[in-house]
């Protein structure tokens, strides 16, 4: 809805204004005896109630133009006005009164079902509305134009005291009377269904606004149920005046509820300005921003969650990721700075119709939100930074255990060996013929020579001796020579770089030809190192079977090698094409 | 003349070339000593381990490098632990006429040792066996060395050791003539052109096994 414009707004509460007076004057000179004793009471509830719809909902409108409920209310003043055409004794009066004489709670229907955003939401909500509507004017229709019913007196001042009698004797008016009043009882008790889940439903934030009208409404239509059941259970007719009297009481106090849910938000205003004075003071613990914001808009449910662009994720005010998604009974909004995302609030559904109140508290807490992000962005890093840390110690402490293991099992068990051959030999100097001799010695080299064998390969792969004597080029040409898989190694630009950053490069390139020739069965695999920028960028691609997984041990450790230079390790594999490991490095 | 840290390592070397009949003039503990050793009485050949102090890298590789370029007539043996096709080449490109890379574990047959320090000392060229077998048996997606016969790849590999052809004839078994056929086979084959000397030779076998 548009905001109201002072003119129209002057326009529309002049119209009430004279409507009110028009029925005023309907009803004290339309032609029909109104009794003396019911014609003060009547004006002056009659003008209280539709006034106080036009007068509350043009105030509301005001106020909300972003709910529809104020134009609700004002054209239900009108409505409940317009019924008094019925008072002027004249056909046109009549046919008017009798099609708008009850549209008023149909409107009343709408206001209820749809209150506080004052629009059809849902499936059971627009059965309510359109049910309400068929009832007032289109029922009244039938009756008068189909049924030619007419005008005839009854108790009371009108247009309460009317009574719609058939032109013939073809149909019973109580019969109709009573169905259409069952029809009635049942639309009002749904509406009071409705009404109370949604109130139920509610988180804190909505049940603030929705409780003054919520009790209102109840208020009202009990009163009318029980009006409508009267006739139902044959109450007598005085009781269900005065139950109406009473309904239309309450109907004039209502509106200001409605306008006190509608503007308890906007009340709030002033607590945006407390949330910046509280946001200037105080230590960035990590809650708390978050904590600031729910009691500023009423939720404590409120959770906030920043925006990690590096990572692409949403990570919690402690740094923790968080899956940030839609979920029935929460809304989301993402609060933006300079065109960029920076965090998102989860929040209770009904701020999610008070647009102004979240952009308000946005907007003040912007810079303390960039901030916190910030914090959460280091907290983050830090957490992850911990992980890296322990699982760097975790493969130290790996790599160490299979040393151990590779010595044990090896070079360890020949030398022994060696010795058992060598004790053995010198036993049989004297008894044994120097053939026997010479065969126990061979042996005894043999195993000498396999020990030298794993000895080396196991220093090679502890520490490569040509890396920090030759540099990355001559080293990863001799990794390339002894990959099992046939493997190329471009032009490796030929200059030193730091150690740490060498060393990186070099045990990404040997851990990839290790799992191209271990997992991926790659019938080539091409290196690449190449300078980019103020970094080394290597690559290792193989015509394998793909499907590596980057959260594996040996590519995580690869990753948390290069992280540690501040570098990043890409990982693309995918099944049935090839895997490509990309690391880059920083080395300015 | 022996040059190696490691006082045990080093005796036993001097023992076994003298057991075989050299003349060790004499041993010394590091780079610096050694070429304070040949500048005084300068030997037919050194052997020099690899790896010394103070860096323990690849000190035997740059004293040969010296020595190459002040004294070409004295035969440099390298001892290594590695297998590394870089440090041979490294070797060969200082240009020294006799030189030689040998594992260090081939002092356990002596009849390896002597005759490597005997070819450097003549101004050949020795390559470790295990270093050209690596590269002989790299994996390559399209093969060249396919093209070769079974006899056509074995005296390549003799030769990337840095036998002459007299060597090879011996080593394999061969005439001369054929010897040569094979040699000039293998390199019509991989499209090398024929090198002046011994350590060219072996350079450009080398480096074609390596690119």
């Amino acid at each position: 809805m548009q905001r109201l414009r002072p003119r129209t707004r002057t326009a529309v509460a002049s119209a009430g204004a004279a409507a009110g007076v028009a029925a005023a004057g309907a009803l004290v000179w339309g032609g029909y005896r109104v009794p003396a004793d019911l014609l003060a009471p009547t004006l002056v509830l009659d003008l209280a109630v539709g006034w106080s719809f036009i007068g509350v909902g043009l105030v509301a409108w005001t106020r909300r133009p972003d709910s529809r409920t104020g134009v609700l209310m004002v054209v239900l003043g009108f409505a409940w006005f317009a019924r008094f055409a019925v008072a002027v004794d004249t056909r046109t009066g009549f046919v008017v009164g009798v099609l708008l004489g009850s549209v008023h709670l149909s409107v009343l229907v709408h206001l209820l079902a749809t209150f506080p955003a004052g629009r059809v939401q849902d499936r059971a909500e627009r059965v309510l509305v359109t049910v309400g509507y068929l009832l007032s004017a289109p029922l009244d229709a039938v009756f008068l134009f189909a049924l030619g019913a007419q005008r005839q007196l009854g108790d009371g001042p009108p247009p309460n005291g009317l009574v719609i009698a058939p032109s013939n004797g073809e149909f019973d008016p109580a019969g109709i009377d009573l169905a259409v009043q069952g029809v009635v009882v049942v639309l009002f008790l749904s509406l009071l269904g409705v009404v109370f889940r949604r109130w139920r439903s509610a988180g804190p934030a909505q049940r603030r606004s929705l409780t003054p009208g919520a009790v209102g409404a109840a208020l009202i239509v009990v009163t009318i149920l029980v009006e409508r059941t009267a006739i139902l259970l044959l109450i007598p007719p005085a009781v269900g005046v005065a139950l109406a009297w009473s309904a239309q009481v309450v109907l004039v106090v209502w509106p200001l509820a409605l306008l006190l849910g509608l503007l308890r938000s906007q009340l709030d205003r002033s607590a945006v300005s407390r949330l910046i004075v509280e946001l200037g003071a105080g230590l960035p613990v990590p809650e708390r921003l978050e904590r600031a914001l729910a009691d500023t808009l009423h939720d404590p449910s409120l959770e906030l969650a920043y925006w990690l662009p590096e990572r692409g994720a949403f990570v919690d005010p402690a740094g923790a990721p968080v899956r940030v998604e839609p979920v029935r009974g929460r809304a989301l909004t993402y609060l933006e700075r300079d065109g960029e995302r920076i965090a998102v609030i989860v929040h209770d559904p009904v701020l999610a119709g008070e647009p102004e109140l979240v952009a308000a508290v946005a907007a003040g807490a912007g810079l303390a939100v960039e901030n916190e992000r910030l914090h959460a962005e280091v907290r983050s890093q830090l957490r992850e930074v911990q992980a890296s840390r322990a699982r760097i110690v975790e493969a130290a402490d790996g790599a160490r255990r299979r040393v151990e293991r590779d010595l044990h099992d090896g070079a360890q068990q020949r030398l022994v060996t060696v010795a058992l051959a060598l004790r053995l030999a010198h036993t049989q100097l004297d008894t044994a013929d120097s053939g026997e001799l010479g065969a126990l010695l061979d042996e005894a080299g043999a195993e000498l020579a396999g020990a030298l064998d794993e000895l080396r390969e196991l220093a090679r792969g502890i520490y490569p001796v040509l890396l920090t004597d030759a540099g990355l080029g001559p080293a990863l040409h001799s990794l390339a020579e002894r990959c099992p898989v046939p493997a190329v190694v471009g032009t490796v630009p030929d200059r030193r770089w730091a150690d740490a950053v060498e060393q990186t490069c070099y045990f990404v390139v040997s851990e990839a030809l290790a799992n191209a020739a271990k997992h991926a069965g790659a019938g080539q695999v091409v290196v690449d190192v190449r300078e980019d920028g103020d970094g080394l960028r290597v690559q290792v691609s193989d015509d394998g079977a793909g499907g590596a997984d980057p959260g594996g041990s040996g590519l995580r450790g690869l990753a948390d090698r290069v992280a540690t230079l501040g570098g990043e390790l890409s990982v693309r594999s995918p099944r049935g094409s090839g895997t490509r490991v990309i690391a880059t490095v920083p080395c300015a | 003349m022996v040059a190696d840290d490691a006082a045990l390592f080093r005796a036993g070397i001097a023992r076994l070339l003298a057991d075989a009949g050299f003349d060790v003039t004499a041993e010394v503990g590091d780079a610096d000593a050694l070429l304070a050793a040949v500048e005084r009485d300068p030997p037919d050949a050194v052997v020099v381990d690899i790896r010394m102090p103070p860096t323990h890298t690849a000190e035997g590789l740059e004293a040969a490098r010296v020595l190459a370029a002040r004294h070409p007539e004295v035969g440099v043996l390298v001892l290594s632990a590695h297998v590394e096709p870089h440090y041979a080449m490294r070797l060969l490109e200082s240009g020294a006429t006799g030189t030689g890379y040998l594992l260090k574990e081939r002092v356990t047959d002596p009849g390896e040792l002597t005759d490597a320090v005997r070819r450097v000392a003549a101004g050949g060229v020795v390559i470790d066996p295990g270093v050209v077998s690596q590269l002989v048996g790299r994996r390559r997606v399209r093969n060249p060395l396919d093209a070769l016969s079974e006899r056509e790849r074995e005296v390549l590999a003799v030769m990337a050791e840095g036998r002459s052809n007299q060597a090879i004839c011996e080593r394999l078994f061969l005439s001369p003539k054929t010897v040569e056929a094979y040699v000039h086979n293998v390199f019509t084959k991989l499209d090398l052109h024929q090198a002046a000397d011994a350590n060219r030779r072996v350079l450009a076998v080398l480096a074609y096994l390596r690119a």
